[in-house]
């Protein structure tokens, strides 16, 4: 028995040190930055950009292999000094507009940017007038004389 | 007074218009696909590398090495269980005399090679991209995925995913027609975008 269980923390232990184990299955990635800015833009940038296998997953939260490599590419365009906004385009180039959860403002994305704000303006435009309405027509002496009457 | 009360009442009927008006729209796109296909590297040319031909890894293979016709670049891998699927096609293809340049997808050489020597080999060269560098420059989403590339070495189409006879003879042998004529008829440049969808 106790032979047995030797073995067996012998055979956890090599395999779990062995270049196999590592190279399969070993999916979290460690990166080492020369500072804490390049870290924190580094985890800026692939929650910001999308994994273009997936439909709706940033980079972070993608274990698709396209998604490790790119995010093994932010890392090595950050160390070799290139800017956010060169990082952006080097994906955009690659992978279009979809790459990026905060897309260019372009004559394609304009219903995206600004239908939202529109809507909103036009909503509070119709309240502003309702409230009005209202008043006015309580200001009315007709409904002045109809509210009465149903006093 | 009564015209005030109608037109009162057309704007409580506003919201209601406004929901059959998505309705209508949500309706349109039943059935139609989610999915959202990268693809875009139409229209831009192959970019550039410097990396080991799969079958001779002593040799450096850059864009000087590639076909100057018209030709299907194709992402694999031993490992791509898709690949192997439209595999035969693409030895259908070969034996058609179409020029397919393989890029072999992080992949190990050995699994490669034996892989090629046991299914066939449909490629008249393969790149070795073992850590991917080419695939990223591709645009690619993963393997398979293959591309339309015309004289110019410009890319003209991209298909993500497997290919299949359907897939063969409703898009790609269209746009690789179309490519093949861009040299005997010039006007046909602005045709081809629209065939290579």
């Amino acid at each position: 028995m106790k032979l047995i269980k030797f073995v067996f923390i012998y055979l956890v232990l090599t395999l779990s040190f062995s270049g196999f184990s590592t190279q399969a299955w070993c999916m979290i990635e460690i990166y080492e930055f020369d500072n804490a800015t390049q870290e924190a833009r580094y985890y800026a940038l692939i929650d910001e950009l999308r994994c273009p296998k997936c439909q709706n997953q940033n980079l972070a939260n993608s274990d698709a292999p396209i998604a490790q490599d790119l995010k093994q590419t932010t890392y090595e365009l950050i160390q070799a000094g290139s800017s956010d906004d060169e990082i952006r385009q080097f994906m955009q180039i690659r992978y279009g507009d979809f790459i990026n959860y905060k897309p260019p403002i372009n004559s394609a994305t304009y219903v995206l940017w600004f239908l939202p704000p529109f809507v909103l303006i036009i909503a509070i435009l119709f309240w502003v007038w309702h409230i009005k309405n209202t008043r006015n027509r309580l200001a009315d002496p007709v409904n002045k004389n109809m509210n009465k009457g149903d006093l | 007074m009564i015209q005030n009360q109608s037109k009162s009442k057309l704007i409580y009927l506003l919201p209601l218009i406004i929901f059959i008006g998505v309705v209508a729209f949500l309706f349109t796109r039943l059935g139609e696909s989610t999915q959202i296909e990268v693809t875009s590297a139409s229209d831009q040319a192959v970019p550039e590398f410097s990396l080991p031909n799969l079958q001779n890894p002593s040799q450096t293979l850059n864009a000087t090495a590639l076909p100057k016709m018209p030709y299907l670049l194709n992402v694999w891998g031993s490992w791509c269980i898709a690949c192997s699927r439209e595999h035969p096609l693409l030895v259908q293809l070969k034996e058609q005399g179409i020029d397919i340049v393989g890029v072999n997808y992080k992949d190990d050489p050995e699994f490669a090679n034996k892989y090629l020597q046991d299914e066939g080999n449909p490629y008249v060269l393969n790149i070795l991209d073992a850590d991917g560098k080419l695939g990223i420059n591709l645009g690619l989403t993963g393997a398979p995925e293959t591309f339309v590339v015309d004289s110019d070495g410009i890319i003209r189409q991209h298909i993500v995913g497997e290919i299949t006879e359907q897939i063969w003879q409703e898009r790609i042998e269209p746009c690789f027609a179309a490519v093949k004529n861009i040299g005997s008829n010039v006007s046909n440049g602005n045709n081809i975008s629209q065939v290579c969808q």
